[in-house]
């Protein structure tokens, strides 16, 4: 199906009102969890994949993936009222939003967020629905060795490019894949490192992993918190609407970070954060008067926001059209997929172009509806700010462990959340990433499928992997991105250093931490 | 240098968690059906793999520490230079942030230790603080751990509601404390509302326990 014919068959389909119900349930509860400390959009999604169990799986995905650009939405919010980002991506908004804030600009600058979260969303889905077929058909011609040397990329990028250690992010990729290897090998039969637990015969169920990674390690964060720390907020006044001055700056920042957002979502594992960083760079360095940086500029506002709402669409393209995950949210969805019986990939697009085109075509209107409600939404959901985070805590855990045992009305997978919520603790005390750990996680049982039967194809032969001109240069990419980070690493880019610092000195002024 | 010191801890558990690994793999019976490598291949490259990246850690730690103690003498020097203890807390915070590379959610998540660490440099002087509110928690937190544990072993031996209402009234009694009737309100409800979501809308079947509902 051509790309345009493709998103008008979609619009259809995301136009009937059970799928509008959903995508708008979606951006709302998304919006309503960026409002939470703490609960970010890996875990919110994986949170209420459970209430999903029901649906048909186009409702259910557009809901899982409304949540997740709605979280992004949302996380400016609470960067600019409270000086704490809602979720990790929003950290550069905060340097410039939470500024404009005091001076009394606080509903202008919500504005300019929505406004350019929304123009990037629609860049992104744009941009998303004409990228991805095209690549689909490519990689329908791509066998296991293809397969092999793309997931290989897939995680060397992860772990090398989020957290700030290579070390710690290819411990957490190993350990994901270690994990994967759990239960029963397909091609042979044998049961390995089950420990003998019968329900891990059918190896770790991802979205345990998932909520005890994220959902239940968030709560250790949450306590911590609770026992020590207040929140000032700034109240929401001045002219609701940007003025001319601010909207012409804010322009070309928007253009300049829906552009960056994109590619680095579509590169896999460079996530939101990244993409904030690089744009809010961008524009310090473009900008006529830098200094206005971190003490209220609204271009540094506007492009970061934009950048991490374009990252989110380019996340899908290889979600959709390789199936391999853009990030950690895009992994949980990923995990959704396979749990209605789909296999995310170039496939996709032939055997279920409902579903692919409906999705796309719902976030045209998820975005539309983020813009529509964003603004009312502020002043009532910020009130989700004043619930006691000591009920929060507690809640949280609940619905956790109802999820959880709701996968397979089996009380083994709750002790199993709990020890991954005690490994994600670890993780959080030691500076460990995780998303690489979800990345080895959901993508090493194909990563192991592949590599052996590229070698049975071969005959045993290894130089199988080389003589692929594909496989070559995926894997040369592969070893490219590792280097890469290792150089970056000894020598740092003077304007990230100074940008770290800036953010240090932020978190020093502020003091609260 | 507290970081370097637990990310030699953390290598050295990752390299015992992978020999386990891989001597369990060791054992696992050789079955080539179809394929050349069967079965013990793959999980061997991956315990490899933890390896060398355990190893990879040792190495990043030494030069961090390298890195870092070359930067507190430049720290040190330039504070003493202009008699400022700010300009030692400035700097401090550099090394703090160039030895974080890049990643601003690291800062972010990671504030306890970036606090901590130019804490204790501002009085350089001064003998190293320490931290009693990091403590705390700690205790709070493994504590619930073995609520959470209690809430487990009795959720289908007790039912769901009843588990859930006194694992909920117990938590918030602590972290909610002094309103009891909230307390009560909120743990009987969230269990109510979710047992009746999963039971019924859902059709999951939530074990009763005790309870005759």
């Amino acid at each position: 199906m051509d790309s345009l014919q493709g998103i008008l068959h979609g619009l259809a389909i995301a136009a009937t009102p059970m799928h509008l119900l959903y995508t708008l349930v979606g951006v709302f509860i998304g919006t309503m969890i960026s409002h939470l400390p703490g609960i970010g959009p890996s875990a919110g999604i994986a949170l209420l994949i459970p209430v999903t169990f029901g649906m048909d799986p186009t409702s259910a995905l557009m809901m899982l993936t409304g949540i997740y650009y709605g979280c992004m939405y949302g996380g400016a919010v609470t960067a600019i009222l409270l000086n704490t980002p809602g979720d990790a991506a929003a950290v550069m908004t905060v340097l410039d939003g939470y500024p404009l804030a005091r001076k009394g600009r606080a509903a202008a600058t919500l504005a300019i967020a929505a406004v350019s979260s929304f123009i990037a969303g629609m860049i992104g889905v744009t941009a998303l629905s004409f990228v991805a077929a095209p690549l689909a058909t490519v990689a329908l011609h791509f066998g296991p060795t293809e397969y092999f040397a793309l997931i290989c990329f897939a995680l060397s990028t992860v772990s090398a490019l989020t957290g700030n250690s290579l070390a710690k992010g290819m411990i957490a990729v190993f350990m994901g894949l270690g994990l994967a290897t759990v239960g029963i090998d397909l091609q042979s039969g044998v049961p390995r490192f089950t420990l003998g637990f019968t329900q891990l015969l059918d190896r770790v169920n991802f979205l345990v992993v998932v909520v005890g990674l994220f959902a239940i390690a968030e709560v250790s964060r949450m306590v911590e918190g609770t026992l020590g720390g207040t929140l000032h907020t700034v109240r929401v006044e001045g002219k609701l609407w940007f003025t001319r001055e601010e909207w012409r700056r804010a322009r070309p920042a928007i253009l300049r970070g829906s552009s960056v957002g994109f590619l680095c979502g579509a590169a896999p594992g460079l996530g939101g954060t990244l993409a904030a960083m690089l744009s809010y760079v961008l524009e310090k360095k473009l900008s006529k008067h830098p200094e206005e940086f971190g003490h209220g500029a609204i271009e540094g506002v506007a492009a970061p926001e934009a950048a991490t709402n374009a990252d989110t669409c380019g996340a899908f393209v290889h979600l959709l059209a390789l199936g391999v995950p853009g990030s950690g949210a895009t992994a949980v969805i990923m995990g959704a997929f396979i749990m209605y019986g789909l296999q995310p990939g170039p496939m996709l697009f032939h055997s279920n172009p409902d579903l692919v085109w409906g999705l796309i075509a719902s976030m045209y209107v998820g975005n539309l509806m983020l813009l529509v409600l964003n603004l009312p939404l502020v002043g009532i959901l910020s009130r989700i700010l004043y619930v006691p985070p000591g009920i929060l805590l507690c809640v949280i855990l609940a619905i956790a462990s109802i999820g959880v045992f709701s996968f397979n009305s089996d009380t083994f997978d709750l002790y199993l959340a709990l020890g991954f919520g005690v490994l994600g603790y670890a993780f959080r005390r030691f500076d460990i990433p995780k998303a690489p750990l979800l990345f080895g996680l959901i993508l090493g049982h194909t990563l192991e499928q592949s590599f052996r039967q590229a070698l049975t194809i071969s005959n045993g032969d290894p130089t199988v992997f080389v003589r692929s001109p594909i496989a070559a240069g995926l894997l040369a990419c592969a070893a490219i991105s590792v280097g890469a980070s290792i150089w970056s690493r000894r020598k740092p880019p003077k304007v990230m250093q100074q940008t770290d610092e800036q953010l240090a000195e932020h978190q020093l002024a502020n003091g609260r931490h | 240098m507290k970081s370097v010191k637990s990310d030699a801890w953390l290598a050295i558990v990752v390299i015992v968690g992978a020999a386990i690994y891989l001597y369990m793999d060791m054992h696992l019976p050789e079955v080539r059906l179809s394929d050349p490598l069967g079965p013990k291949a793959f999980p061997a490259l991956v315990g490899v793999g933890l390896i060398s990246s355990a190893l990879l850690l040792l190495l990043e730690g030494h030069n961090k520490a390298r890195h870092l103690a070359n930067a507190h003498r430049a720290a040190n020097e330039k504070g003493d230079a202009n008699g400022d203890p700010h300009a030692v807390a400035h700097t401090a915070a550099a090394v703090a942030t160039t030895t974080n590379v890049a990643s601003p959610a690291a800062v972010q998540s990671d504030n306890g230790t970036t606090s901590r660490l130019v804490s204790s440099d501002t009085e350089v002087q001064g003998p190293a603080q320490t931290q009693p509110r990091s403590r705390h928690p700690r205790y709070v937190l493994i504590l619930m751990v073995l609520w959470t544990i209690a809430y487990y072993y009795f959720f289908d031996r007790a039912g769901y509601l009843l588990a859930t209402s006194v694992f909920l009234l117990g938590l918030l009694s602590y972290f909610n404390r002094k309103r009891v009737k909230t307390n009560v309100a909120v743990a009987l409800g969230v269990a109510v509302v979710l047992d009746m979501l999963f039971s019924h809308l859902l059709s999951v079947p939530m074990p009763t326990g005790i309870l005759p509902f």
